[in-house]
């Protein structure tokens, strides 16, 4: 699958998920703060990529779910630097530069951007060639 | 912030958290996806209480807003599926509920004091959660 394919496929999966156009699904869109994502659409999401792309996602691979949950790194609502170096460690596709810089956990999900699942899918997709 | 809770133990509060769930959004998750892929949310017991309810969206809705509502008190939003049916929700009457999370042993599990709310187009929960 090229990766105009995988594009099209997640503009597709994210409209329906989301209910907007699809034009509005760029890769540098934010899900939350860009697309309006909330937290039933992040699993409506992960569905449904599943389903579109025919792979398995395990849980904690796309989105940093079992990090936040880890006592080392948040600590009174911030990421720590051992935090930061883990997601920067299991997600090379998060891009952290300017979240480094005030590493509040309530802005995390801020980060989550369109082009973050086209690489993890291209990544996915040539490892099941 | 330590309180006396009604018990008369002391106990410390570790967070509120509230959630809000549309009930359209919600149906939309459930149409779209099949009861197998939604019941990965679910606890084992929370499944059987799904399945005896005819696959009520309206359960799905108090689970889901009661399971966030106890992740963001403890400011863990967003624990990906398995944070979810790891999180058991035992709903005590048409209002209140109180949590159980499946990978903590019985003397280690936070207490939690959860309320439901509806209106017409949202279900919500709020959930406050003590460290014993």
């Amino acid at each position: 699958m090229t990766d105009q394919e995988i594009l099209s496929k997640v503009q597709e999966t994210l409209a329906g998920a989301l209910g907007i156009e699809q034009d509005e699904v760029t890769p540098e869109a934010s899900l939350t703060r860009d697309l309006g994502a909330e937290s039933i659409d992040f699993i409506d999401i992960i569905f449904r990529l599943e389903k579109a792309f025919d792979i398995k996602i395990p849980s904690g691979e796309l989105f940093p779910g079992n990090i936040v949950s880890d006592e080392r790194f948040v600590k009174e609502g911030v990421v720590t630097a051992e935090g930061l170096q883990e997601l920067k460690t299991k997600f090379p596709y998060l891009d952290l530069e300017e979240y480094s810089k005030d590493p509040q956990i309530s802005k995390l999900a801020e980060q989550f951007k369109v082009k973050m699942l086209l690489q993890y899918l291209q990544e996915r997709l040539s490892k099941k060639a | 912030m330590n309180m006396r809770a009604s018990s008369g133990k002391m106990t410390h509060l570790q967070g509120v958290g509230v959630d809000l769930v549309g009930r359209k959004r919600l149906e939309k998750f459930l149409k779209s996806n099949s009861k197998s892929q939604c019941q990965r949310l679910l606890s084992d017991s929370e499944k059987k209480l799904w399945q005896k309810s005819e696959y009520s969206s309206n359960l799905f809705a108090k689970l889901f807003a009661a399971k966030e509502a106890y992740f963001k008190a403890l400011g863990r939003d967003w624990l990906g599926v398995d944070g979810f049916s790891h999180l058991e929700i035992e709903i005590c009457n048409k209002s209140s509920f109180t949590a159980r999370d499946l990978h903590k042993q019985s003397g280690n599990q936070c207490k939690v004091s959860g309320s439901f709310f509806e209106t017409n187009d949202m279900v919500g929960a709020q959930a406050i959660v003590w460290e014993s």
